[in-house]
């Protein structure tokens, strides 16, 4: 029987191997965002797959602004799901924003935690006197007016939808929910909570090895930014990824698995 | 128009240059592959120009934003993305638009390109920013009042027209602790000696539109039961129908407390005060028995000694006056009777 939190955060446990890996989706996005790069994973790591609370098929009542105001919140999630499952030793892969709830997971309980993967990440969105995020102040409210206008849109495009999974099976049923389910009220507020973040304190907090894997060209943040990230972490990578665009998961899964089997 | 010139206006290359809707195609990291006169013409850019840039460079950096974060994956998944609202960039200034976009993948599953239709709508975008701001007004005032009902002691919450609860204060989380709202609906939280009184009269309140009020018992998190003053008024909209209903709860359990230590102090005052009565009575009735037997005594006395004067060796004179002693003495032992033997009228 699933536990509360197992509920909660529609977790799925699948793979064959001992070493755990432990995907975190970006915003936006469910744990289907995953889908091509897991297979390469599937036959030698135990995968931990999970959505945050209003996205996928979580438990949207779970919802609550106090929690969830701050991005310590979803860390929250990671952190509960990592002591429901008793998890050693877990290497915590982050898209986006995850990458830094990851940071904060492992800030709070840094003995669960091996490694960590950044795939695009920010440690702050909005530009701050020498610091450039990419993001105005400006720029945030007109994408939260732009997230109001799209809502009917959104709403219809991420809801359920049952799709055919021939071709990889032994994903089961995860990919027969729809893609990038997520309830856009709460996406409205993550993001708001995404973008005034600022983490970049965190960073020098972090002990353990970890990885950066940044896109050339990407809208949402660039190759400063993660250099950034390597400047002020001890014992951070960085890789390249010669495509565009802020999903090199779905864009270019090729190089993001090898990025990660690299570093692993 | 002659017959050639319809011919003109329906051939492929004119439709797709010169129908009344963007057409654009590019590859998923933006490269712009082919666009049509329509849409350059709302950029304000030559053909060849637009071809040389970036699809997200040609739009705003929150539209931008939201395409990278929300649009490229759901067409990257799902494959096609419909009525996406959209700024693009243009030479005077910005246009806002519907965009419908396709996905198309290799074999390998990679996407290889995006085909787009965009619609102009900037003046139906003015519509829907006053609708928006509409809301974003109702939204406000919904946070307006549920800060007030937070700031107030009492319990507040509102329900449906007919009956169903739809929000709760803070203070009754804090009261209930985390409840559903169906846990409201079903009276759950009333006392059991008042619940099913309270639910049929809150039943005949809604059917009839006529407001609530009771004392009613509720028992929250403490598990105590605590007296509540319950109002539940109808909001009528303005064609006169109940939209809602307002409900509030004042906790009246101390005075309520208090109430019922008065009544009960009284009581045992009347009670003690009635019992004095009655000792006094009995006590008066005692002495009075005492003291009509201890006059009365004398009393006999004098009647036996008059019995014993012979009337015959007194003279007339002394004869009347033993007369009127022997009268008065009769008179002075009945009023001493009447007083022994007195009692008190029925109490009312």
């Amino acid at each position: 029987m699933a536990t509360q939190t197992a509920q909660r955060n529609n977790v799925k446990v699948i793979g064959t191997g001992s070493q755990i890996l432990m995907f975190g989706h970006g915003f936006g996005c469910d744990q289907n965002t995953w889908r091509s790069v897991i297979p390469a994973f599937i036959e030698d790591y135990q995968i931990i797959l999970f959505d945050y609370v209003g996205a996928g098929k979580s438990d949207l009542s779970a919802y609550n602004d106090q929690r969830y105001g701050r991005l310590e919140g979803y860390a929250q999630d990671v952190v509960d799901i990592c002591e429901d499952l008793q998890l050693k030793d877990v290497i915590f892969i982050g898209h986006s924003v995850s990458s830094m709830i990851g940071l904060l997971a492992i800030k709070q309980v840094p003995e669960i935690f091996k490694k960590i993967v950044f795939i695009g990440p920010s440690p702050r969105y909005l530009n701050d006197q020498d610091y450039q995020g990419g993001i105005d102040p400006k720029d945030l409210d007109e994408l939260l007016e732009i997230m109001d206008s799209n809502y009917l849109g959104w709403s219809r495009m991420v809801a359920p939808t049952i799709m055919a999974n021939a071709n990889q099976p032994h994903l089961g049923e995860e990919l027969t929910a729809s893609f990038c389910a997520t309830d856009p009220e709460i996406a409205k507020k993550f993001a708001r909570v995404t973008f005034l973040s600022d983490n970049r304190d965190d960073l020098a907090l972090l002990q353990i090895p970890s990885l950066t894997i940044q896109c050339e060209e990407d809208f949402l943040t660039s190759q400063t930014v993660a250099e950034y990230i390597q400047q002020n972490t001890v014992n951070n990578e960085l890789v390249m990824l010669q495509t565009e665009g802020h999903c090199p998961h779905l864009s270019d899964p090729q190089g993001v698995i090898k990025a990660i089997k690299d570093f692993i | 128009m002659d017959k050639d010139s319809v011919i003109d206006h329906i051939k492929t290359d004119f439709l797709y240059n010169q129908l009344p809707s963007g057409f654009i195609s590019y590859k998923p990291n933006g490269k712009i592959l082919r666009v049509n006169e329509t849409f350059t013409g709302w950029l304000g850019l030559p053909v060849a120009e637009v071809c040389k840039l970036n699809f997200r460079a040609v739009l705003t950096k929150a539209s931008g934003l939201y395409y990278s974060m929300v649009i490229d994956p759901i067409l990257n998944l799902q494959g096609k993305a419909d009525e996406i609202y959209l700024t693009f960039i243009t030479a005077r200034g910005e246009i806002d638009t519907l965009l419908n976009a396709v996905s198309y993948k290799d074999d390998d599953g990679n996407v290889i390109l995006i085909n787009a239709t965009v619609q102009k709508i900037t003046d139906r975008k003015k519509y829907e920013a006053a609708l928006l701001q509409e809301k974003r007004h109702a939204e406000e005032e919904k946070r307006k009042f549920e800060f007030l009902s937070n700031s107030v002691p009492n319990l507040i919450w509102t329900t449906a027209a007919d009956g169903t609860c739809k929000y709760v204060n803070q203070r009754i989380v804090e009261y209930y602790g985390e409840q559903s709202l169906d846990f409201y609906s079903s009276f759950a939280g009333v006392a059991n000696q008042d619940k099913e009184k309270s639910m049929l009269a809150w039943q005949k309140c809604v059917a009839s539109g006529k407001t609530f009020e009771r004392e009613l018992r509720l028992i929250g998190v403490s598990g105590s039961e605590e007296w509540f003053l319950v109002s539940i008024v109808p909001y009528f909209n303005q064609d006169g129908e109940i939209e809602s209903w307002f409900g509030s709860a004042a906790n009246i359990h101390k005075q309520k407390v208090l109430q019922v230590a008065n009544y009960s102090s009284l009581s045992d005052s009347l009670t003690t005060a009635q019992q004095t009565l009655d000792e006094n009575k009995r006590l008066f009735n005692s002495i009075a028995l005492n003291q009509s037997h201890m006059i009365r005594k004398p009393l006999a006395n004098i009647i036996g000694l008059l019995n014993l004067i012979n009337e015959d060796e007194l003279c007339e004179g002394n004869l009347d006056l033993l007369a009127l002693i022997g009268t008065s003495v009769q008179e002075l032992d009945e009023m001493i009777k009447a007083a022994a033997n007195y009692k008190a009228p029925p109490e009312k």
